[in-house]
């Protein structure tokens, strides 16, 4: 658990020195954002309809760039060998690896989701405690599922355009859940908590098989 | 191998005889509803593939046979083309009985991403670089992960239909139930042949994949010389 949490400490300190990665994601999914904003229409019923999917799609777009640097910095320096051969256990590798991964993009989602909500005059208070939950899963899910895809497509060739081509098609349940039940969420002033717990527990059970099959798969992916 | 294909093949021609000229006429769809005898074979033909491919990279993993991985490999290619027959045949029917060639019900839409998992395998193949043993491995562990994830993926587009919903303005139509004698024979039939004829392009590929890797380790040996 100490070199668990050793891993995630060192890369959060890597991000913590250069925090402009951070700011560039995050500007990047701002810049989504407004591409959305002009392609539609710029009036208020629209915006409110095309807000939650767009905000979610900015995240997940923003992620997958952030995603192809998870082992590609390892990778220089052969750092990651050293941290095969570190005694820490390679799931455990694995679920830091997603863990500082999934920090990193709930940064970029803190700093982004005011202007966005903004942007497309969504009420963001009103919602924050359910968002945060749907942010939750949705981040964790997308951290786990696109860690172990990075890692498999680090050493292909045109990786960067492997991991989203691979990537975008699993992680839909995930997008559609979360904008699904961001729209329940800013529905009525009533949201329908049912619509909203089945969404939840749809994210949360492929958080769990995620989870098993990442560890299960790195494992067996890493083996040399 | 030969009789399977010679089989395969007959058993497709039959299959086609039996659709043009046994199978009558649907009173409502007219001809076009003669494409659901091709496009449900397709389907399930695909969906075989996909267990083929989940079957290969278990074998991979689990005891590092070469021959499973050429399995996975061979069952993604076919499988990935034959989804795209599935697409198609679906949209000339859509066209001809729906009036438009998309739409995106629940089950058309989990299809279509079914096809960008199988084409994205491939890609994956194709692009992977290093030793064939650690593509192999890495490989079949996406297989696993994409065959798990597609069950989670129809349930999430059939809610993302059904739990808000929306004017439908065209509804799929009602098969399974209440099919006549004769479609039902011709389905079944159709069903037959088109399982021998994936079958068959399984196992041409899966040679195809066996030169392959002849090749492949010629080459290093040669090199090596």
């Amino acid at each position: 658990m100490r070199r668990w949490g050793a891993i995630v400490l060192n890369d959060l300190r890597l991000e913590w020195r250069r925090p402009g990665r951070v700011a560039a994601i995050a500007v990047f999914a701002l810049l989504a954002g407004v591409v959305f904003v002009l392609a539609s229409d710029p009036e208020p019923e629209p915006l409110a309809r095309l807000g939650p999917g767009a905000f979610w799609v900015a995240i997940l777009f923003a992620g997958t760039l952030g995603l192809g640097k998870t082992f590609a910095e390892e990778e220089r320096d052969d750092a990651m060998t050293a941290l095969l051969l570190s005694p820490v256990d390679r799931s455990a590798l694995f679920l830091a690896k997603a863990a500082s991964t999934a920090l990193f993009l709930l940064a970029v989602e803190v700093v982004m989701a005011p202007v966005f909500f903004a942007m497309f005059g969504l009420p963001l208070l009103r919602v924050l405690p359910g968002l945060a939950a749907l942010a939750a899963l949705a981040t964790a899910g997308l951290a786990l599922l696109g860690t172990l895809l990075a890692f498999l497509t680090a050493r292909a060739a045109g990786r960067e355009l492997l991991l989203p081509v691979l990537l975008l098609p699993l992680v839909l349940p995930l997008l559609v859940a979360a904008a699904r039940g961001t729209r329940v969420l800013l529905a009525s002033p009533v949201p329908a908590l049912a619509d909203l717990s089945a969404w939840l527990t749809l994210m949360a059970a492929f958080d769990v098989v995620f989870a098993v099959l990442g560890c299960w798969g790195f494992e067996r992916a890493v083996e040399e | 191998m030969v009789p399977l294909v010679v089989c395969a093949a007959a058993a497709f021609l039959g299959a086609l005889a039996t659709i043009a000229f046994y199978a009558p006429v649907e009173a409502v769809q007219g001809v076009a509803q003669k494409i659901f005898y091709v496009h449900v074979p397709l389907a399930w033909c695909t969906f075989l593939a996909v267990a083929a491919l989940l079957a290969g990279s278990i074998g991979t993993l689990w005891r590092r046979r070469p021959g499973a991985d050429r399995l996975a490999r061979s069952a993604a290619e076919v499988g990935s083309v034959l989804a795209t027959l599935v697409l198609l045949t679906g949209s000339l029917w859509g066209k001809a009985v729906w009036g438009t060639w998309w739409t995106w019900d629940g089950r058309l839409t989990s299809t279509l991403v079914l096809w960008f998992i199988l084409v994205g395998y491939v890609l994956y193949r194709s692009l992977a670089e290093g030793p064939p043993e650690t593509t192999a491995r890495t490989a079949a562990v996406l297989g696993v992960i994409a065959a798990a994830d597609v069950p989670i993926i129809h349930l999430s587009v059939t809610w993302w239909r059904t739990l808000h919903p929306e004017p439908v303005v065209m509804r799929s139509g009602d098969f399974g139930g209440g099919l006549p004698g004769s479609m039902l024979a011709t389905l079944l039939v159709s069903l037959g042949a088109f399982t021998l004829l994936a079958a068959a392009l399984l196992v041409l590929r899966v040679r195809l994949a066996e030169v392959e890797d002849r090749l492949e380790a010629a080459a290093v040996e040669r090199a090596l010389r």
